[in-house]
């Protein structure tokens, strides 16, 4: 039982060390998690409760996804976001909500690849009001041309 | 006892993984966020910019074009309500468009912070230019063929040089230059005299400015041959000699009458104008160009004759743009119970100076609703 008790009292301390060191290494995010990430994401909301999260995930809905080049060849994406109204039995109703958009522009396509490189051009973050029903049709241009790839992260601030 | 232990000792290792961290913003926030509602933001800004650069870098005016194309930047006219900073919707958008065109646009400073340095840094060119030029001008006069294949050695008299335009350049030291040049480069074929002894040819010029009321008032030959007739006399050879002795009756009716008046009806002299004009007096921002010649003293005919420039008028550079970006800002405010709403509509041009035809526009909208009014500092 001594022994148990070392052992538990050392590793409670080596724990504790660990906080004390400068620098650790950040966490890096695995291929296949980039791989498995979509064109349209919507980022992890900040607020937990018991019974689930409060996401605007919830209420949104990708229309359409379109990736194409306009007429002088700089690449073009169009997404189709819609608010479906009531999601739950305790808000049938569902809100009218402002959510904000940003689109990163890729050499390499997004979409099932496991190695992510720096964007070659991303917008700010836009406001996007959408009203319950209503869809909104966003268009990001990239002004550098041969972009392969875009990610569009829709979050709540 | 020992429970307890264990417990508290398990507890330690897995609390600390449920805890947020301690973070904090430092007073900063994202520029595309939107503390404060109301009005115009940062976020607006940024959008506009952001929605803006792609479409004006999709003209196939300039995404087509071969070569730079250059945009100068009309400032933005507020209609709206808010009193903000106009240039900040064009700045953010020329630092994007510079950003992303790789150097297919280019603008220009017009913002005037740079203006006095810039006027520094040119003044300081121009003497070098004028120095090169001068060498240039002493090679051609070397390379004449009256002064090359002269025998004996010519001998020139330097007239001073015509300067009815300019208050603050030195004629004088202009043509001092050239004859050192040109003594140097003659290698002794050119010999200067004093005015009033006996020259073969006669050097002297005449400032001339480009768009300048005053200009041409004296011509350069009749000058020549006013200013030889005061040597034969042994009269004083400064044009602007306004005394009485050197005033007759027979001077009136000349075209110096503007300098020397007919003394019965005196009017200020050109050179007492000038002295006494404070807008005269401020150096003009034109072109300036110094006319050389060389002129036979015998029989006036003109042997050589180059203009150089001595100074080029100092422009903003925008009449080399191409094209012309402006904009406006359109609000529509309404308020009721504390509460009010703004709908603003911020719209951009590139205009085409020639045709004055608008060759693309594109526009940003947005509406904010606030409980009290937006002020901004």
């Amino acid at each position: 039982m001594k022994d148990i008790r070392t052992i538990l009292l050392a590793g409670t301390l080596a724990a504790a060390a660990a906080g004390c060191g400068t620098v650790r290494n950040a966490e890096h995010t695995t291929p296949e998690e980039l791989a498995g990430e979509s064109n349209v994401v919507v980022v992890r909301p900040n607020r937990y409760t018991l019974l689930g999260t409060k996401s605007v995930r919830d209420y949104l809905e990708v229309s359409y996804e379109e990736f194409t080049t306009n007429r002088v060849g700089f690449p073009v994406a169009r997404i189709g976001v819609r608010s479906r109204g009531g999601e739950h039995w305790w808000d049938l109703k569902g809100p009218n909500f402002t959510i904000y958009a940003q689109a990163f522009f890729y050499a390499a396509p997004v979409k099932g690849v496991k190695i992510r490189t720096a964007p070659v051009y991303s917008t700010n973050k836009q406001a996007v009001v959408l009203q319950r029903g209503e869809t909104a049709n966003l268009s990001f241009t990239c002004p550098v041309k041969g972009a392969k790839g875009y990610q569009v992260v829709f979050s709540e601030d | 006892m020992k429970k307890i232990y264990l417990l508290a000792c398990a507890a330690a290792l897995i609390f600390p993984g449920c805890s947020s961290p301690e973070v904090s913003r430092h007073g900063r926030v994202n520029p595309d966020e939107d503390v404060i509602p109301g009005g115009l933001s940062s976020e607006d800004v940024r959008t506009v910019a952001s929605k803006m650069c792609p479409e004006i870098l999709s003209l196939p005016e300039i995404a087509n074009s071969a070569g730079t194309v250059r945009v100068a930047i009309a400032p933005m006219r507020n209609s709206s309500r808010f009193i903000i900073d106009m240039n900040i919707f064009m700045k953010k958008l020329r630092l994007d468009l510079n950003r992303y065109s790789n150097g297919k646009l280019r603008f220009f400073a017009q913002d005037g912070g740079t203006t006095g340095l810039r006027k520094e840094m040119l003044k300081n060119r121009r003497e070098e230019n004028v120095d090169k030029a001068l060498d240039q001008l002493a090679d051609q006069v070397a390379a004449l063929p009256a002064v090359k294949n002269a025998k004996t050695p010519l001998k020139f008299a330097v007239l001073p040089v015509v300067n009815l335009n300019f208050v603050k350049l030195n004629a004088d030291s202009f043509a001092a230059m050239l004859r050192a040049k040109v003594v140097e480069k003659t290698k002794g074929k050119v010999q200067f005299v004093l005015p009033g002894a006996k020259a073969d040819y006669y050097l002297t010029g005449q400032f001339i400015a480009d768009s300048i009321k005053q200009e041409g008032m004296v011509n350069l030959v009749d000058y020549i041959k006013m200013m030889d007739e005061r040597i034969s006399k042994g009269e004083s050879l400064d044009l602007y000699d306004d005394s009485p002795a050197s005033i007759g009756e027979g001077n009136t009716g000349n075209q110096l009458n503007i300098v020397r008046g007919d003394w019965s009806k005196r009017h200020p002299s050109l050179f007492n104008q000038l002295q006494l004009s404070t807008k005269l007096r401020e150096e003009p921002n034109v072109t300036k160009r110094l006319n050389v010649m060389l002129a036979k003293a015998d029989g006036k005919t003109v042997l050589w004759e180059k203009m150089i420039t001595i100074e080029k008028k100092i422009t903003s550079g925008v009449e080399k743009a191409k094209y012309m970006l402006t904009g406006e800002i359109s609000g529509l405010s309404k308020r009721a119970d504390g509460k009010q709403t703004d709908y603003l509509l911020i719209t951009l041009q590139l205009v085409d100076p020639d045709s004055n035809e608008v060759l693309w526009e594109d526009g940003y909208e947005v509406k904010k609703e606030a409980e009290a009014g937006t002020v901004y500092q």
